[in-house]
C-alpha cells in the first residue's frame, strides 16, 4: 500500500493543542488502529489513544476520522484518502491526544436509570429494534444538540431507555415515559439524525427516540398534558 | 504516594469482577467496594467478547450432574472436581439472575424456553446466548448495575501493579496501582482483594483475547507466593484470522463456518483433514483441527501468510451473509470477500485453563486474597468446553464477592510495612526506561510472542520448550534496558514494558509445566510424548516461587470425588 499522510490532533496538559503529521506506510489490510499503533511504536512513542478488543466490541477506540465518528479498529485505511485527519471525539473532554474522558457520557447515561426496571425474564417481542449498544460515545460526539444542552441525556441513554420502557409493565412504562418527556429527555433531540450516521454498530437510534416521542404523544392524548 | 482505604478491592471489570462487585456491595454490613480496572470500566476483558454463549443445564433432559460429567470428560479428568461441580450447579441460577434481576435478554424459542445451542463435547444442548453477541449483553447489564450501585467506587485506567502483603506474607493488605492517565501511584489498602484480570492468553504471536490482557493477576499471585496449576493447558482456537501485520490477526473466525460445511485447504488445495480425522473432517474437535493445521504449516504446505485456507464459497453467499454477518465484515476488513474468496487462518491462543489454585469460594492460600475467572485454574482441566468460560467468570465472581464480603465484615485490616508500596513503585518506574536504554518494548513483546509460538504452541517438544524458556530468560535480562517511554501519561510503551514483565512470569510457568508433563492430554501436545498416560499423569502440575527468585515445580495427584476416570485409558 502507498504511504499515507496522517494528521493527528494532539493535546496534553503541558503543550496544549497542536497537530502532528506522520508519513506511514500501511501494511495490507491495515485499519486506522493499525496506523496509530505503527505511529506509536515506530515514529512517536508519546502518541496516546485507546483500544482493547480490536474487533468492534468494546467501543474504546471511537474517534474522528476525517471529521466523522468511527471505530479505529473497524475503519480500513483503503476506505479513506491518502491524507487522513484523526482527532478525538467531540462533546467529551480530551485527556490526552485521542483519549477522551468518557465520564460525561455516562453521567448522561445514568440519568435514565439504566439498571432500574422490573425485568420479567422473557424477551418481549419487538426488541430486535434495540440492538447491542457498546456505549462508545460516537452518537454523543456527533449530536448537534449535546453541545448546546449539557443537560440532554443524549442518544445512547434514550436508546437504552426505550428498551427499558418496552420491557416494563404499564405502570412503570408510564412513569418512565413521563420522566423522559422533558427538554433534557426525549425533547432534547430535535431529529437531526446525526447519531444515525455516527453509530458504528448501525443502531437505529433516531428510530428509538422517535418511538419514545410517539409513546409520549399517545399518553398525552389519553391522559392530558402534565401540569 | 496517595493512599486510599477500602473494604474490598476488585481488580478487573469483566464478568467475574462485576459479579463480585454486585455481591460484595449487597452485603448487609454496607461495605466499601473499589473496582480497579486497567482499561475502561466494563470494556476491558473478554466476557464482553463472548460470542458463543453460556452453558447452563436448563434443557428438561439435562442436569448439573450431566454438565459436570461433560466438563470433567472434556477436561481429561484433570479438573478440580469440586470447582467443576460448583460451575455446573450454579450456572442455571446465574442465568436466571442475569435475566430476572439484572435485565439481560437471551434468545428464546416461540414456546418461551431458552434457545440452547449445541456446542462441542456436550451431551445436551446447553448454551444460552443472545445471537452471537452474548457477552456485550451480559457485561452491559452488569455494568449498568455496578455503575449505579451506591458504595462502589470505580477507578478506571488504573493498572494494578502488585499486591501488598501483611504480616509474614500470609495475609493480603491491599495493592499498589498506577493511574495510567497521570502515571501517579496509589496505595489501596483493603481487607480483601479479588484478582479477576482474565489471564494472559495474549502471550503468543497469534492470540484472540482483548489486547490489554497480560497475565497481570496470575503474575501478581505468583509473586505473592501462590502456586499456579496446570499452566501448560492453553487452549488454541483453530481458526484465527490472518491479516498480515494488522491487529486483526489472531481474532477468532467462528467455528460455525466449519459447522456449516466450510473446507480447510492447504497450499495444494487439499482438504487435509481427510488425513487427520476422515470421519469428522473439518468438524473435528478444536485440538485435533489445530494440530492438523499446525502440521500442514510446519511441513511446508501452508498458505502465503503461514496458515491454511478456509473456504466457504461453496455454501452460498446469501446464507453466509445471513448467518455470519460479523465474519463477513471481519474478512472484508482484511480485504477478503468471505462469500466468494478463501481467507487464511491459523490456530490462535484463546483461553488459559491453568491459573491460581482456589477453593469453591475463590479463596487462595493467602488470607483475604481471592481469585476468580480465567486467572484461576482447575475448573476446566486440560480443555475448556465452549460456553463454560463465561459461566466460570460469573459463577465464581459471584461466589468470591460473597465470601470476600463475609471475610471483610469480620476481619480487620492487615498491617503492611511502609517500604512495600515504595519498592513496588520503584520496580514499575524502572520500566519507564532510562537515557541510554536501547531495548524497544514492542520488539521485546514480538520476540516473546514468537518464542512462545515456536516452542510452546500447538505442538511441543522437550528441546523446543527448553529453548523458549531460555529465550524468556534472555528477554527478562533485556527488559530493564528499555528505552525511555517519553511520557508516563497514557504511555503505550510503559504499559507494554509492564505487560511484558507479567507475561514473562506466566509464559515461563507455562513452559516449566509443559516440560514436566511428559505426555499429551487435551490442549497440551508433546510430539516427543504423543500418548495420553493415565498411569503416570492423572496429576496436576503446580509451579510456585520458592521466595528467593527460584521456582519450584511439583505434581499432585488429582482427586476424583464425583467421577473417576475409566480404568483403561480411552
Amino acid at each position: 500500500m502507498r504511504t499515507v499522510t496522517v494528521l493527528v490532533a494532539r493535546f496534553d496538559r503541558s503543550s496544549g493543542r497542536y497537530e502532528s503529521t506522520y508519513e506511514v506506510k500501511p501494511g495490507a489490510g491495515f485499519t486506522i488502529l493499525d496506523i496509530l499503533r505503527t505511529i506509536a511504536q515506530r515514529h512517536d512513542p508519546t502518541l496516546s489513544f485507546r483500544f482493547s478488543c480490536r474487533v468492534g466490541m468494546c467501543g474504546t477506540c471511537a474517534l474522528l476520522v476525517d471529521g466523522r465518528e468511527a471505530l479505529a479498529c473497524q475503519t480500513p485505511v483503503r476506505s479513506v484518502g491518502r491524507t487522513i485527519r484523526i482527532g478525538p471525539l467531540r462533546n467529551l473532554p480530551v485527556l490526552k491526544d485521542l483519549v477522551v474522558d468518557p465520564e460525561p457520557f455516562f453521567v448522561r447515561y445514568r440519568r435514565v436509570d439504566p439498571a432500574g426496571g422490573t425485568p420479567h425474564g422473557q424477551t418481549p417481542a419487538g426488541l430486535e429494534t434495540s440492538g447491542d449498544c457498546i456505549t462508545c460515545g460516537a452518537c454523543l460526539s456527533a449530536c448537534s444538540m449535546a453541545g448546546v444542552n449539557e443537560g440532554y441525556v443524549g442518544p445512547a441513554a434514550l436508546f437504552r431507555a426505550l428498551r427499558l420502557v418496552e420491557e416494563a409493565d404499564e405502570a412503570e412504562a408510564e412513569s418512565r415515559i413521563r420522566g423522559l418527556a422533558t427538554a433534557d429527555g426525549m425533547y432534547g433531540c430535535r431529529g437531526h439524525l446525526d447519531c444515525l450516521d455516527a453509530c458504528p454498530k448501525d443502531l437505529a437510534i433516531p428510530h428509538a427516540i422517535h418511538k419514545l416521542k410517539r409513546m409520549a404523544a399517545r399518553r398525552v392524548l389519553a391522559f392530558g398534558p402534565r401540569r | 504516594m496517595n493512599e486510599l482505604t477500602t473494604d474490598i478491592a476488585i481488580i478487573g471489570s469483566g464478568g467475574a469482577g462485576l459479579f463480585a462487585a454486585l455481591r460484595a456491595s449487597a452485603h448487609p454490613a454496607g461495605l466499601d467496594v473499589t473496582v480497579v480496572v486497567k482499561g475502561l470500566f466494563g470494556k476491558s476483558g473478554c466476557t464482553r467478547m463472548v460470542q458463543g454463549g453460556f452453558n447452563a443445564a436448563l434443557h428438561p433432559d439435562d442436569s448439573p450432574e450431566i454438565h459436570l460429567r461433560d466438563t470433567i470428560i472434556g477436561g481429561g479428568f484433570l479438573n478440580d472436581q469440586h470447582l467443576a461441580k460448583v460451575l455446573a450447579d450454579d450456572a442455571p441460577q446465574r442465568i436466571r439472575e442475569l435475566e430476572e434481576v439484572l435485565g439481560c435478554r437471551f434468545d428464546r424459542n416461540p414456546d418461551g424456553r431458552h434457545d440452547l445451542k449445541p456446542f462441542g463435547g456436550m451431551t445436551h444442548d446447553r448454551t444460552v446466548h443472545r445471537g452471537d453477541l452474548t457477552g456485550i449483553e451480559i457485561v452491559s447489564r452488569l455494568a449498568d448495575h455496578v455503575m449505579t450501585r451506591p458504595g462502589v467506587r470505580i477507578l478506571e485506567e488504573h493498572r494494578a501493579v502488585d499486591l501488598l502483603l501483611a504480616g509474614d506474607g500470609g495475609r493480603v493488605g491491599g495493592l499498589v496501582a498506577t493511574d495510567l492517565r497521570t502515571g501517579e501511584f496509589l496505595t489501596i489498602r483493603a481487607r480483601a482483594v479479588l484478582i479477576a484480570t482474565g489471564g494472559g492468553a495474549r502471550m503468543y504471536r497469534y492470540s484472540s483475547p482483548s489486547m490489554e490482557k497480560s497475565g497481570d493477576g496470575v503474575a501478581m499471585a505468583f509473586r505473592a507466593g501462590l502456586g499456579l496449576m496446570d499452566m501448560e493447558m492453553l487452549q488454541f482456537h483453530p481458526t484465527g484470522l490472518l491479516a498480515g501485520d494488522s491487529v486483526l490477526t489472531g481474532s477468532v473466525v467462528e467455528e460455525g463456518l466449519r459447522g456449516v460445511g466450510g473446507h480447510l485447504l492447504n497450499m495444494a488445495g487439499e482438504r487435509f483433514m481427510a488425513v487427520h480425522d476422515p470421519e469428522r473432517l473439518e468438524r473435528s474437535t478444536r485440538d485435533i483441527v489445530s494440530r492438523a493445521m499446525y502440521l500442514e504449516v510446519v511441513e511446508g504446505r501452508g498458505s502465503p501468510q503461514g496458515g491454511v485456507f478456509l473456504d466457504v464459497s461453496h455454501i452460498g453467499a446469501k446464507r453466509i451473509r445471513a448467518e455470519f454477518p460479523g465474519m463477513v465484515k471481519r474478512a472484508s476488513l482484511a480485504g477478503r470477500d468471505l462469500t466468494r474468496e478463501t481467507i487464511e487462518v491459523i490456530p490462535t491462543s484463546h483461553f488459559h485453563m491453568g491459573g491460581v489454585r482456589i477453593d469453591p469460594s475463590g479463596r487462595t492460600a493467602v488470607e483475604g486474597l481471592f481469585v476468580a475467572g480465567e486467572d484461576a485454574g482447575g475448573v476446566h482441566g486440560c480443555n475448556r468446553l465452549g460456553g463454560n468460560g463465561v459461566a466460570e467468570s460469573t459463577v465464581f465472581g459471584a461466589r468470591a464477592g460473597e465470601a470476600m464480603a463475609d471475610f471483610a465484615s469480620t476481619e480487620s485490616m492487615g498491617t503492611v510495612s511502609v517500604s512495600q508500596p515504595e519498592s513496588i513503585r520503584a520496580r514499575a518506574e524502572s520500566l519507564l526506561g532510562e537515557p541510554g536504554g536501547n531495548e524497544d518494548p514492542h520488539s521485546l513483546r514480538r520476540e516473546l510472542e514468537q518464542a512462545m509460538w515456536e516452542g510452546a504452541g500447538v505442538v511441543r517438544t522437550g528441546p523446543g520448550l527448553s529453548r523458549t524458556l531460555e529465550k524468556l530468560r534472555q528477554l527478562e535480562g533485556r527488559l530493564p534496558s528499555v528505552r525511555p517511554a517519553g511520557s508516563r501519561e497514557h504511555s503505550l510503551a510503559w504499559n507494554e514494558a509492564m505487560d511484558i514483565e507479567n507475561l514473562l512470569v506466566v509464559a515461563s510457568a507455562l513452559c516449566r509445566s509443559a516440560l514436566v508433563r511428559t505426555e499429551s492430554r487435551g490442549a497440551h501436545h508433546r510430539s516427543d510424548h504423543p500418548g495420553r498416560d493415565d498411569e503416570a499423569w492423572l496429576r496436576n502440575v503446580v509451579v510456585s516461587s520458592d521466595g528467593n527468585k527460584g521456582v519450584s515445580v511439583s505434581t499432585v495427584p488429582v482427586r476424583f470425588p464425583y467421577l473417576a476416570p475409566p480404568r483403561e485409558a480411552p
